[in-house]
């Protein structure tokens, strides 16, 4: 019988849209007037790879919860995506709302991270462990 | 240092009291450059991280002053927490991004994370 129940599918969904938020954070964000090249969410500051991580971890942990067969154990890994994954969202409106010369990346990164958000606490919320 | 000693309300205002100075921090130098300095409310967005230091105060020093916080299903001292790891995480990014750093942003980080013990050990008083 399959594992995969209604918590390993919120989980699979959250990791996959932090995934891409991180991959988001490499697309055009902003375009400042006189300028030719528009600047990623990587490349507004030298610090960009701290929520990458972030995120980044937050998903890892969400995936692998859901595939592997018994999950991570007793760890409560919903709840630590769920603590986690804002980080991301935070980081998105702090840049979003800052400027007024956006991008397609930027908006696109606010309803990557908004949905992992989502779905991380709709599993926290689905989920057991605490 | 032992928090167990101090009262719940002590922690609660003098939580939020770091958060008043987080916030009187954000205008303060936050960097110079040469004879050019900026201070953390030049980013746009500064604006946001005042409400987010406003609301964890709030709910701090309405909880020791035994105020109805209307969070039904969350413990205050749960989302104050929370709140406060994010501008934990603000002052950090900026430390970690910026050149010529001011005494500004340290203030931002040391207010930021006394108040984020403070309101954690609540936490962990309010869940035990």
């Amino acid at each position: 019988m399959s594992r995969f129940g209604a918590l390993e599918r919120l989980e699979s969904l959250g990791a996959v849209l932090g995934g891409l938020w991180c991959g988001a954070l490499f697309l055009p964000w902003f375009r400042p007037d006189g300028v030719d090249v528009a600047l990623t969410g990587a490349g507004l500051i030298d610090s960009a790879w701290l929520p990458l991580v972030i995120v980044a971890v937050a998903s890892v942990l969400l995936l692998v919860d859901a595939v592997s067969p018994d999950g991570l154990g007793s760890l409560p890994v919903p709840g630590i995506s769920t603590f986690l994954m804002p980080i991301g969202l935070f980081y998105t409106a702090l840049f979003l709302l800052a400027d007024d010369h956006l991008r397609y990346g930027a908006w696109t990164a606010l309803g990557l991270s908004a949905a992992a958000v989502l779905f991380a606490g709709l599993a926290w919320i689905t989920d057991r462990r605490g | 240092m032992d928090l167990q000693g101090i009262s719940r309300e002590k922690k609660e205002l003098a939580a939020a009291a770091c958060m008043l100075l987080f916030i009187i921090s954000l205008f303060l130098k936050w960097q110079t450059f040469g004879v050019l300095s900026g201070s953390g409310a030049d980013l746009g967005s500064w604006w946001l991280v005042v409400l987010i230091a406003l609301a964890a105060g709030g709910i701090m020093a309405a909880d020791a002053l035994g105020m109805e916080i209307p969070l039904r299903r969350i413990a205050p001292s749960a989302v104050a927490t929370y709140l406060m790891t994010l501008l934990v995480f603000y002052s950090v990014v900026f430390i970690l991004a910026i050149d010529g750093i001011a005494y500004g942003v340290w203030l931002a980080l040391v207010f930021s994370v006394v108040g984020l013990v403070l309101a954690y050990s609540l936490y962990r008083q309010d869940t035990r």
